[in-house]
């Protein structure tokens, strides 16, 4: 009893400060410019400014789209992929055909990693998810 | 994008939910270490420190609620949030080497009047468990400003709501709120983290003492090292 005590008390404290592990990556250089997803004929052009793409920022979004139709509301949920971090969402205007545009904010881990997973949501649905990386 | 009424209960969710999956990474070593050498059985010390963690979080929420600014405030605290880190950091080191009496081998200082060996013997004090129940509060709203993501993003909400405000008092108001729920939200991991490191600690005192003693420096060392 005493050892299984001993274990759950040094697995619950070495989970405390060392977080999950993971192999996740980015699956796009945001840096570089916007990244560009398609499914099928749609299509979902992201981009983040200024770049490099910092966090503790105030951040431009925009979201360029191809082939969708009724778009009524886009918003951008941040998060990430391997933390909770509470409800983080942007939503974005309309500022042109088929572009949407807002500002927000990504906040600074102190775990160090940078990796966060942006979620671009049209009409409630989530559309597609870009894993960037995000300099502290 | 959300009513006033849906904000209030995301802010709660995010806290209770966070509270398991992310606030244990961070306050997880903190809760651990004063909780281990905690003689006081009663839920008492664990709810103050818990009430002072909050008390920072709507005092935060205040200021960025009634400026609708997240990066403004954050901007100035940060340098005060990174020396936080850095001496709890160095706290739970030295708890850590309290623990197992390893503190006062070091007390050739004592009749040299250093400042150094003022503070760590006030450590030692912690970790000797004559820590007093309303020490906790206090200890709370200190350790309420180290930088957490979690925090972060409810304040960066709880701005955007006070940006939304008609004014300056109703942001004040509605950031107070906000974070008051989050905070609130965050408590229940917290507690019931806190009181079964207690009740181990409690049965396993001396064992455990030795084990605790060397993650804890670990810990301590990756706080400092996190900030650097």
């Amino acid at each position: 009893m005493k050892i299984t005590r001993s274990i759950f008390l040094i697995l619950t404290m070495l989970i405390s400060c060392s977080g999950k592990g993971s192999n996740l990556s980015p699956d796009c250089n945001i840096d570089a410019g916007p990244c560009i997803k398609s499914n099928m004929k749609k299509e979902i052009s992201f981009g983040i400014e200024p770049r490099p793409v910092r966090a503790m920022e105030s951040l431009h979004f925009r979201v360029k789209l191809a082939n969708y139709k009724n778009t009524q509301s886009v918003i951008v949920d941040l998060s990430m992929p391997e933390m909770s971090m509470g409800y983080n969402q942007v939503p974005l205007n309309k500022t042109g055909i088929n572009t949407f545009e807002g500002r927000g904010i990504i906040p600074f881990c102190p775990s160090g990693k940078g990796l966060w997973k942006a979620s671009v949501i049209i009409n409630d649905k989530v559309e597609e998810r870009f894993l960037i990386n995000v300099h502290y | 994008m959300f009513t006033i009424k849906s904000v209030y209960i995301l802010m709660f969710t995010a806290g209770l939910f966070g509270g398991f999956g992310h606030c244990l990474g961070m306050c997880g070593p903190i809760v651990a270490s004063y909780s281990v050498a905690l003689k006081s059985k009663t839920l008492t010390p664990h709810v103050l420190y818990n009430l002072g963690r909050i008390s920072t979080y709507v005092l935060l929420g205040g200021m960025v609620g009634m400026t609708g600014s997240f990066i403004g405030i954050a901007g100035h605290i940060q340098g005060l949030q990174r020396f936080i880190m850095i001496l709890s950091g160095i706290m739970i080191i030295l708890m850590g080497l309290g623990l197992v009496g390893l503190v006062p081998k070091i007390s050739f200082m004592k009749n040299r009047g250093l400042l150094l060996f003022s503070f760590i013997k006030r450590i030692n004090h912690l970790s000797s468990e004559n820590l007093t129940i309303g020490s906790f509060y206090p200890i709370g709203i200190f350790l309420g400003f180290i930088p957490c993501g979690l925090v972060y993003t409810a304040l960066i909400a709880a701005a955007r709501s006070g940006m939304e405000a008609e004014n300056h008092f109703l942001g004040f108001f509605e950031g107070i709120v906000m974070m008051l729920l989050f905070g609130l939200g965050t408590m229940p991991a917290s507690l019931l983290f806190g009181k079964v490191m207690s009740i181990i600690g409690e049965k396993m005192r001396v064992r455990l003492y030795r084990l605790s003693s060397l993650i804890m420096i670990v810990m301590g060392l990756i706080f400092v090292i996190r900030v650097m």
